[in-house]
């Protein structure tokens, strides 16, 4: 899997480079919106990261010549701005997926997998941990068999874990992506609902699949 | 009279002047004809004309002259009113055009301008100075979002670089706990960072009135409940309890994820500022056609002195206690701007000794389809994308 990575902040290119090549990606990076616009016509890259603010010609144009020109390359954009209204004209101009700085590099890795995975046609809906399946669209949660009920925040917290199976994610990482907010990091609610979601998901089976990193935070994996 | 409008108000100002002037202005004259009369009595004095006859013709001259008068004085303030009426109708329609024009130019459209009329009478002035304190409003509007987008990219650069670089740190290190619980403490605090660097963005933008906020059937009763759901958690700490009382089916028009962060912060203060075994009560009712929140804990009272403060920014009820309570003193400022951007109210309340609440209310929406459906019998609760 080849993806191409454009970003002028070179440390920011280096640290995604890392983070992708880490899961198995290989990376190339350019610096100027011009030079992405000529590589991207000659190579074939399975996904593009692409950053909004470039020299030469900034992100949107880029991925407006991308698409005029026929060319369906998924797209990640990637904006300092996190402005709604940014995040809706990338959309429109075809891109597929949308990241706000500053990111967990976590994250960014979860999404161009996923997006790999749709264009190679593979179920993107669906997350699988080993019997545990999530069903993004029907939000059906099933451990073989037996269908598990989840209120709406256990629901997008076992996503988030299920999203990047055996990556550790800390609690301030949890909290941040399913409430968005930044809660005293005393506070015990990720603790809590990860029991929930312990009791719910793990009681009575064999195999535990939520597992505590001690000191660190959670991650979800089958141990055998 | 006040609420006419200013040709009505111009018409009957000159109705009622020219009838004034036309009842002095009779009086006048029918004194000035009397007199006459009275005169020419005076030169025929002893001719064979008797003076009563006179004085009888000069009386009825005069009861002819007012009976002419009085007909005369309604018909010409009739003319008089309706002629200013026309003719500042007239002279107004520049205004009037101006006016609409001036309508048209809001915040999504501050580049256009008023039609500058060919002459340069007064209202050619009214146009002139009204373009250019809308070219100031530009100018300052787009610095204002300038600024906030400029010192997003400023800010946000190096706090990606620093997380990154922290991420990757912590995935490289070979498990030494010293090192790990150094770079935990650091991304913990860049995050911490990037949550305050995401406020102030947030209050700057909506100081430029630039937030875009969706307007989305959200089903606030919902809502309530995961707010509740986290209040229970969060609560657990402390041994504090909670009640709840909320009214199911309340839709509001709004975003979401706005409306979260809104529930959010108001229940993080009200475990901050709670007491142990203290009460958190939340409560979601409708109220005329508005949804009314409240979240009321028992605690630290806020002086009355502060009352007004306490939706500043940066703002903390007790400075002594801030080294100890996370966050940016910002919660609040972010809850007033949101709320108030959905066309709601935010206030503060204190039902009892040792409590305080605040409470906000929302226009509500009418119940859609989609929702219907989703909160069919059997179906999990889902989450609104």
């Amino acid at each position: 899997m080849r993806i191409l990575v454009v970003e002028d902040e070179r440390k920011i290119a280096t640290f995604i480079q890392k983070g992708l090549k880490e899961s198995g990606f290989v990376v190339d990076i350019v610096h100027r919106g011009d030079e992405a616009l000529e590589i991207i016509e000659e190579n074939h890259f399975d996904a593009v990261v692409l950053d909004i603010m470039l020299p030469g010609r900034d992100g949107l144009s880029v991925l407006r010549i991308l698409r005029q020109r026929s060319n369906a390359v998924p797209v990640i954009i990637l904006t300092a701005r996190g402005e709604v209204s940014e995040k809706v004209e990338g959309l429109d101009l075809g891109a597929d997926d949308y990241l706000a700085k500053p990111f967990s590099i976590d994250e960014l890795t979860a999404r161009v997998r996923a997006l790999t995975r749709r264009n190679t046609g593979e179920n993107l809906v669906r997350y699988r941990v080993a019997d545990l399946t999530l069903d993004l669209a029907t939000r059906i949660v099933r451990r073989g068999n037996r269908r598990i009920d989840l209120t709406t925040r256990e629901f997008s917290l076992l996503e988030c874990l299920m999203r990047a199976p055996g990556r550790v994610f800390t609690r301030t990482q949890l909290c941040e992506r399913v409430w968005e907010y930044h809660f005293d990091p005393e506070s015990n609610l990720v603790d809590v609902y990860i029991q929930r979601l312990r009791r719910k998901i793990d009681d009575g089976e064999t195999t535990k699949l939520i597992q505590t990193v001690r000191g660190t935070g959670y991650k979800i994996e089958e141990i055998r | 009279m006040r609420h006419w409008p200013l040709r009505s108000r111009l018409a009957v100002w000159t109705a009622f002047l020219l009838t004034v002037e036309l009842i002095i202005f009779g009086l006048a004259s029918g004194w000035i004809v009397y007199q006459e009369q009275l005169e020419a009595f005076r030169e025929i004095k002893g001719q064979p004309n008797s003076p009563i006859i006179i004085r009888k013709e000069a009386s009825e001259l005069l009861v002819d002259l007012a009976s002419a008068y009085i007909t005369a004085l309604p018909v010409g303030a009739l003319v008089a009113a309706f002629g200013v009426w026309w003719i500042t109708r007239k002279a107004l329609q520049p205004l009037q055009d101006v006016a609409g024009a001036a309508e048209q130019i809001h915040v999504r459209a501050l580049s256009q301008r008023l039609p500058q009329p060919s002459v340069d009478d007064e209202i050619g002035r009214l146009v002139h100075v009204l373009n250019d304190t809308f070219d100031r409003l530009e100018r300052s509007f787009a610095q204002a979002t300038r600024f906030s987008s400029d010192a997003s990219h400023e800010l946000k650069t190096p706090l990606t670089i620093m997380r990154g670089e922290i991420e990757s740190a912590l995935r490289a290190q070979g498990g030494n706990p010293q090192v790990e619980i150094l770079l935990d403490g650091l991304l913990e605090q860049t995050q911490r960072l990037s949550a305050v660097v995401e406020n102030l963005l947030f209050l700057s933008r909506a100081d430029a009135r630039a937030l875009s906020v969706k307007q989305n059937i959200v089903d606030f009763s919902m809502l309530c409940h995961d707010l509740l759901d986290d209040a229970e958690v969060l609560a657990l700490r402390h041994r504090i309890v909670t009640r709840s009382e909320i009214s199911p089916d309340i839709n509001v028009k709004g975003d979401e994820s706005y409306l979260r962060r809104v529930l959010l912060n108001l229940l993080d203060n009200a475990v901050k500022y709670n007491v142990e075994k203290g009460i958190i009560s939340i409560s979601l009712a409708i109220s005329g056609s508005l949804a009314l929140f409240r979240i009321s804990n028992t605690g630290m009272e806020i002086p009355k002195e502060q009352e007004d403060r306490i939706f500043e920014r940066f703002y903390r009820a007790d400075p002594s206690r801030s080294s100890e309570t996370v966050g940016s003193g910002l919660g609040l400022s972010i809850c007033r701007e949101i709320v108030l951007a959905h066309g709601g109210q935010i206030w503060f309340e204190r039902p009892e000794q040792g409590w305080t609440a605040f409470a906000f209310t929302l226009p509500t929406a009418g119940t859609s389809a989609r929702d219907a459906l989703s909160r069919a019998p059997g179906a999990p609760v889902q989450k609104q994308k």
